[in-house]
């Protein structure tokens, strides 16, 4: 499913983030992604997202060398992962309905045939007396639902999610957890970066520690 | 394909249906965010400016089709005046041939009165004109299911008259019609132009403001995995609205403009006077069906150019675009928008209406630059007038006096007898001019016409007076000439003397003119009404002057 082949990364300024990573996730796979906060971990989500290259090395994601996917398949790709970024990236100007609904319209699918589906997924996360209402009036933890519910709404076959449970409260986080978890048992890969050591006791899963740049995988 | 007519479909029924068809909550991209009330105001006055310009072309070249018409439906016949001949009589005897002619459904000789009164405007209205040699016109009209050969029956009154009874065919006229009607036509597309590049330069402020003031809806459509088209078209379709509804506006002002403008023009104090000028310039001063229907080509146009601009522009940056949600993330390298204002995109300000301003900056300091070098360039061009009295010119070959004043006439001859040149050409005479009555309105010069001066008949402007001057000075192997013509006409007529003849030395000799105040020509109206006419006339002449001498360099 994922598999990084001596990758190095580093921005215009600063030192290397990554460097010579090498690892494989195995399609099914259900991973957190930990390390001190600074050291590396968005950066490795969106090199898997395609929204970073690497400076050196390669990453094959779904048996495909990114670097050599053309850009207008980068969308048909990105379809096929969801992601949960910290800062929510909701649209303000939308209800949260349509939020969530967001993917499977970009898809060009017919609103009947996904209304239901949304509603049910929203009411499941807790947001079913919020269906209408914008980000603006949501909670922290509300928008950081919200953001979940986008991101498997379409069942995506990978999920990435940056720091999902940091704006909710410990029983929700556990809520959230095992939405993952059931995700992942219906076929979903997921890959959870965190620094919320009391997740990840939660769950007995691998975790890749990010710590120097350099990654290494703990069962 | 499919999405392009998803598009055209969605941007239709945003321009008509706004509110129903896309609530404000439903758009992916808000309308808000893409077409303010601004950019709507700016468009639609292009349009307006745009409608105004093709209707007025319109009126001109249908108004211009009725005059050719009507001048092709008649000719001219000229009786000239000679010592001892019955004018009537002669009038008459033209006439009966005329009217044996085949093709000539009608044949009216004017009196002496009606042929008098075309003079008045020149002599005044006074019995005096009764004892000058006044030429008679005998009008015809021609049968146009079967137009008689012009070129025959002018051959057979050449051949009985010889040069005494002329026919004019309104040929000249014609071509200054056609003439003028291409001018109108060239000038209308140049004004088209500038409004559709204007349009343009707005649309891509427009669209480079909308994609930055949205870029975060942009990136969350690339993470929900949004195809470019899909994103590209969320904007065409809010543009193509926008360029349906301000099209329209525009369409509707200018429609509404030709449709009152006749009442509008007695309203505010224009008489019949105004009325019949303006009847006689655009005829009816009113569209026609096929007019209206010109003005909805604009809006189609208005619209195509609204979406298609930003169809190119969007794909364009979201082309350039090689990562999302980067951090070395910059708005000005991908959107060209300065740190300042993505402060501004975040705190929720409409930043159309800052790229809308820049757009519409950009067009007014050009406007103003452009009117500002024209002003300049006028005082410079007045004020560098030379109207000096005394002066003095070197020997040369020929002198060449271009018609208008007789002053003119009489410095050049003042020349001729100083010695200045072995020959005179006085170019532009009357074709009814020779050189006996020119000689008996310069007595004392009676000599020089007989040796050494030449009438040139056939030019009619100073573009002719140069080509006619070239003819002479090359028939005669001069190489030298002074151009003798007022101050104020001097600078054109040294340009298209320069143009016309590179090779050829050329001297001026300025004329004062009474009429003309050059010392203090900001002052006198007249004055600057006639230097802003030669302006304009002069500044094609220089440049064509300019054009012709790196053609002449490049040919080595």
């Amino acid at each position: 499913m994922i598999r990084f082949e001596n990758v190095s990364m580093l921005y215009t300024t600063g030192p290397e983030v990554l460097r010579n990573v090498n690892f494989h996730l195995p399609a099914g796979s259900f991973h957190f992604l930990t390390g001190a906060s600074g050291a590396g971990k968005t950066t490795l989500l969106r090199l898997l997202f395609m929204s970073l290259f690497p400076i050196d090395g390669n990453i094959f994601l779904f048996q495909k060398n990114l670097a050599q996917v053309p850009p207008e398949e980068r969308a048909a790709l990105r379809r096929r992962i969801g992601i949960v970024f910290q800062d929510f990236r909701l649209l303000d100007h939308m209800t949260t309905w349509e939020n969530v609904a967001l993917p499977l319209r970009v898809q060009g699918r017919r609103e009947s045939d996904y209304k239901e589906d949304v509603t049910e997924l929203l009411k499941w996360v807790g947001l079913g007396n919020r269906i209408h209402a914008y980000p603006h009036i949501l909670s922290g933890g509300e928008k950081q639902r919200a953001a979940i519910a986008r991101a498997v709404i379409g069942k995506p076959e990978l999920l990435l999610a940056d720091e999902p449970t940091g704006n909710v409260d410990p029983r929700m986080a556990r809520r959230l957890l095992r939405l993952f978890i059931e995700l992942n048992h219906l076929g979903t890969s997921v890959v959870i970066a965190t620094h919320d050591h009391d997740l990840v006791k939660q769950y007995n899963a691998p975790r890749l520690v990010l710590a120097d740049g350099s990654l290494q995988v703990r069962s | 394909m499919k999405q392009f007519a998803k598009t055209f479909v969605l941007g239709v029924s945003e321009a008509f249906w706004p509110r129903r068809q896309l609530a404000e909550s439903t758009q992916i991209v808000p309308q808000s965010s893409v077409s303010g009330r601004a950019l709507t105001a700016v468009i639609s006055i292009m349009s307006f400016l745009a409608c105004l310009t093709a209707g007025m072309v319109y009126m001109v070249n249908q108004s211009a089709d009725a005059w050719y018409n009507d001048i092709a439906s008649e000719v001219t016949v000229q009786v000239a005046p000679r010592e001892g001949l019955d004018m009537d009589k002669q009038v008459t005897l033209v006439a009966s041939i005329l009217r044996r002619q085949v093709g000539i459904s009608r044949v009216r000789p004017l009196s002496l009165g009606e042929s008098s009164a075309l003079l008045e405007p020149w002599l005044g209205a006074n019995n005096s004109m009764l004892g000058l040699p006044v030429p008679r016109l005998i009008a015809i009209e021609i049968d146009r299911n079967r137009p008689p050969d012009l070129s025959r029956v002018r051959q057979n009154l050449s051949v009985r008259f010889q040069d005494g009874v002329l026919l004019d065919d309104h040929r000249h006229w014609q071509s200054q019609i056609r003439s003028l009607t291409r001018s109108v036509a060239v000038a209308g597309l140049g004004i088209l132009v500038l409004v559709a590049t204007a349009t343009i330069a707005v649309i891509v402020s427009a669209a480079r403001s909308a994609m930055a003031s949205n870029h975060e809806i942009v990136e969350v459509l690339h993470f929900v995995g949004a195809q470019r088209k899909f994103i590209a078209s969320e904007f065409e379709r809010h543009f193509l609205a926008l360029g349906i509804r301000s099209g329209l506006l525009g369409a509707l002002a200018a429609g509404l403009m030709f449709f009152f403008a006749p009442f509008a023009i007695q309203i505010l104090g224009g008489g019949s006077v105004t009325a019949s000028e303006i009847k006689q310039l655009v005829g009816s001063a009113q569209l026609d069906f096929f007019g209206y229907i010109l003005l909805g080509f604009i809006v189609v146009a208005v619209a195509g150019i609204c979406m298609f601009t930003s169809s190119y522009w969007v794909d364009r940056i979201l082309n350039t675009e090689g990562t999302i949600a980067n951090p070395n993330y910059s708005p000005r390298k991908r959107f060209g928008v300065s740190s300042r204002q993505k402060g501004r995109v975040a705190n929720g300000a409409t930043p159309s209406k800052s790229g809308l301003l820049r757009g519409g900056m950009v067009i007014l300091k050009s406007t103003f630059l452009l009117f500002l070098a024209f002003g300049l360039g006028f005082v410079v061009y007045a004020s560098s007038i030379d109207h000096r009295g005394a002066q003095s010119v070197e020997q040369a070959d020929g002198i060449v006096v271009l018609t208008g004043g007789k002053s003119r006439i009489n410095k050049a001859l003042k020349l001729l007898a100083a010695g200045k040149a072995k020959r005179l050409l006085i170019s532009g005479v009357h074709a009814q001019t020779s050189a006996g009555q020119l000689a008996r309105l310069f007595p004392g010069a009676k000599p020089l016409f007989n040796c050494c001066i030449d009438l040139g008949r056939a030019a009619k402007d100073t573009i002719g007076n140069a080509h006619e001057a070239r003819s002479w000075a090359r028939q005669k192997s001069f190489r030298s000439l002074i151009v003798v013509t007022s101050s104020y006409h001097m600078p054109r007529a040294i340009a298209e003397f320069r143009s016309a003849m590179p090779r050829v030395k050329l001297s001026a000799y300025r004329v004062a003119s009474p009429n003309v105040q050059m010392d203090q020509w900001w002052s006198n109206s007249d004055t600057m009404k006639l230097l802003i006419s030669e302006y304009l006339k002069y500044i094609p002449a220089i440049t064509k002057l300019g054009f012709s001498k790196v053609r002449n360099m490049l040919a080595g």
